[in-house]
């Protein structure tokens, strides 16, 4: 019997099949309830909606809720730290990774602790304000490259551990240096680590709610994350409109996943794993 | 050798970055630890008062209930999402049909936002029309609802369930990077030898997952004990206290301007990771040089 089940490959695909479905039962209610009216969504079921109001739902959403605004802070927010993240952890890593100093060794704890620290708002947001970064979108770029600065180096450096010195020597005999070196030769090599990093970090920007809520409160600056927060306050017993919202939001980041999601696992396989 | 270090890897390209983390993380974070140790109200410093702040926290009716729910949450989830990710990696990683799907459905939670998930999940878990009791009834287990968010010795259970949903995949994703590290050799000889299917498992795949595992152990446990946003939008540390963890009482603190005794809060949750990071490394490795 034992055996049997052992071998049974529809076995294992049928309990793949399941898993499936029930991890993604959450998700489905969402949707399916984003298309019913007020009434229909209010039992919350998971049952085809007998009223579809999918249209109304979703232009409600877009006009109360902001969207086209949010989108757009976000987006800036989001692809300039992104950016930033990319170049100042790889080439930091680069060095931390090549150089092997008594500077580096201590710089490697110091990194160590900057993954557990938590982020201290109110003397973080006193410095930002001394310094004009409040109310605008830079502060809370720096913010947010600072904060993931520790551990998207530590996954950078991992994916150097794999990439040989050889590499930069020859590239150095042929007159290459520094910057240029990095940028010419290393850079090319690192596009799987960077699909890592840009997915990580993306998220983790897009969806920022506890940054945000202090940094870009005012109407003009607020990012998606607050807008569901304020949209909820309003529509709370509207659910229709609450999970038409939640669609909104989270399409983008559901869309990069499914671009760059044959690079995660290359790219932490020889990223987070190896160091 | 030490010239061409110099060319090939220049302080030049590491300082940019580092200068920012510096300036606008470490700086204002380890020197807002200070405030730990004196009066303060947010405007105005009245005096240093040593380690009153921290008795202050201490001396809290709730104090021993929200280190139980911290750490109840933190090994919970930790626990779960390890096994669980274990496991689903290993079914992802078989030549199935459905392997693909099963990663893409079970990483798609992993890149939604904790306040949508605590939204979401406080509706399924609505004790009256929730998809939850909706789904017991239904299957005939009409006897196992319950009101999963108000009932004080369920809650922490409830919101640990949420997070291994929403972070199991990247346990899975973690661990399947690991699995593809191994030569499918070793496998072919260890069958050759006649080792069955356990026997593979517990002498090549797991010492092999070593450094994964000591990775995925530490960041869980790092997320688990820093976890804010989720039980803030599903509970907000109700009902009556019941699901108080060390990050909501922090938030409290600066909301009702004991930023003192909130900063305090903050400065013994690092330490706390730091000391249960520190554990943790020790004996993952020393039990790894057994295997």
């Amino acid at each position: 019997m034992r055996k049997m089940l052992k071998n049974n490959r529809l076995g294992w695909e049928i309990l793949a099949l399941a898993i499936c479905l029930v991890v993604f039962l959450p998700t489905f209610m969402v949707i399916v309830n984003s298309f019913k009216d007020v009434a229909g969504a209010a039992d919350m079921s998971i049952s085809l909606p007998k009223a579809w109001n999918i249209v109304d739902n979703y232009k409600t959403v877009y006009r109360e809720a902001n969207i086209p605004r949010a989108y757009w802070n976000t987006s800036v927010v989001t692809v300039l730290s992104v950016i930033g993240v990319v170049l100042f952890c790889s080439t930091s890593a680069y060095v931390i990774q090549r150089r092997d100093d008594r500077f580096i060794r201590v710089l490697r704890y110091v990194l160590l602790a900057g993954m557990i620290l938590p982020l201290t708002i109110i003397p973080t947001f006193i410095l930002f304000h001394k310094v004009h970064l409040t109310g605008n979108y830079w502060g809370v770029i720096l913010l947010y490259i600072a904060s993931s600065y520790p551990f998207i180096t530590y996954v950078y450096s991992g994916f150097f551990d794999g990439i040989s010195k050889e590499i930069d020597e020859a590239a150095a005999m042929d007159g290459a240096k520094g910057a240029g070196l990095f940028l010419r030769v290393i850079f090319p090599l690192l596009m799987p680590i960077n699909a890592t990093a840009v997915i990580i970090s993306f998220m983790s920007f897009w969806n920022d709610f506890g940054t945000a809520i202090y940094f870009l409160s005012s109407p003009k600056l607020q990012t998606l994350g607050l807008t569901i927060y304020f949209f909820f306050g309003v529509h709370s017993s509207d659910w229709n409109y609450v999970f038409a919202d939640l669609v909104l939001i989270s399409l983008p980041v559901i869309l990069l996943y499914v671009l760059l999601q044959r690079y995660i696992v290359s790219g932490l396989t020889s990223g987070a794993v190896k160091s | 050798m030490s010239k061409l270090t110099r060319q090939n890897y220049p302080y030049y390209l590491l300082l940019p970055g580092l200068l920012v983390f510096l300036c606008f993380f470490a700086y204002p974070s380890v020197s807002g630890f200070y405030y730990a140790f004196v009066n303060w109200d947010g405007l105005q410093i009245r005096g240093f008062t040593g380690w009153e702040n921290f008795r202050n926290l201490i001396d809290r009716d709730d104090f021993g209930l929200v280190f139980y729910n911290t750490f109840l949450f933190t090994f919970v989830t930790t626990f779960c999402k390890i096994v669980l990710g274990l496991l689903l990696a290993v079914l992802a990683n078989m030549t199935l049909k459905s392997a693909r799907l099963l990663r893409s459905v079970l990483f798609m939670p992993v890149m939604l936002s904790y306040v949508a998930v605590g939204l979401v999940f406080s509706a399924i878990y609505d004790p009256d029309n929730g998809l939850l009791n909706q789904l017991l009834a239904w299957a005939g287990l009409g006897g196992w609802t319950q009101s999963w968010l108000t009932n004080e010795h369920l809650v922490m259970y409830s919101i640990s369930a949420v997070e291994i949903w929403k972070t199991a995949g990247f346990c899975m994703m973690l661990f399947l990077a690991g699995l593809q590290t191994i030569p499918n050799e070793w496998y072919e000889a260890a069958k050759i030898d006649g080792a069955g299917a356990m026997g593979r498992f517990r002498y090549i795949t797991l010492p092999a997952l070593r450094p994964v595992l000591q990775i995925n152990v530490i960041l869980t446990l790092i997320s688990g004990l820093k976890v804010f946003d989720l039980v803030y939008t599903m509970t907000g540390g109700g009902p009556a206290g019941a699901s108080e963890i060390i990050s909501t009482v922090i938030y409290d603190s600066f909301a009702k301007g004991y930023y003192g005794e909130g900063t305090a809060a903050n400065l013994l949750l690092f330490v706390i990771i730091l000391i249960v990071i520190a554990l943790t490394h020790k004996l993952i490795t020393k039990r790894g040089e057994g295997v």
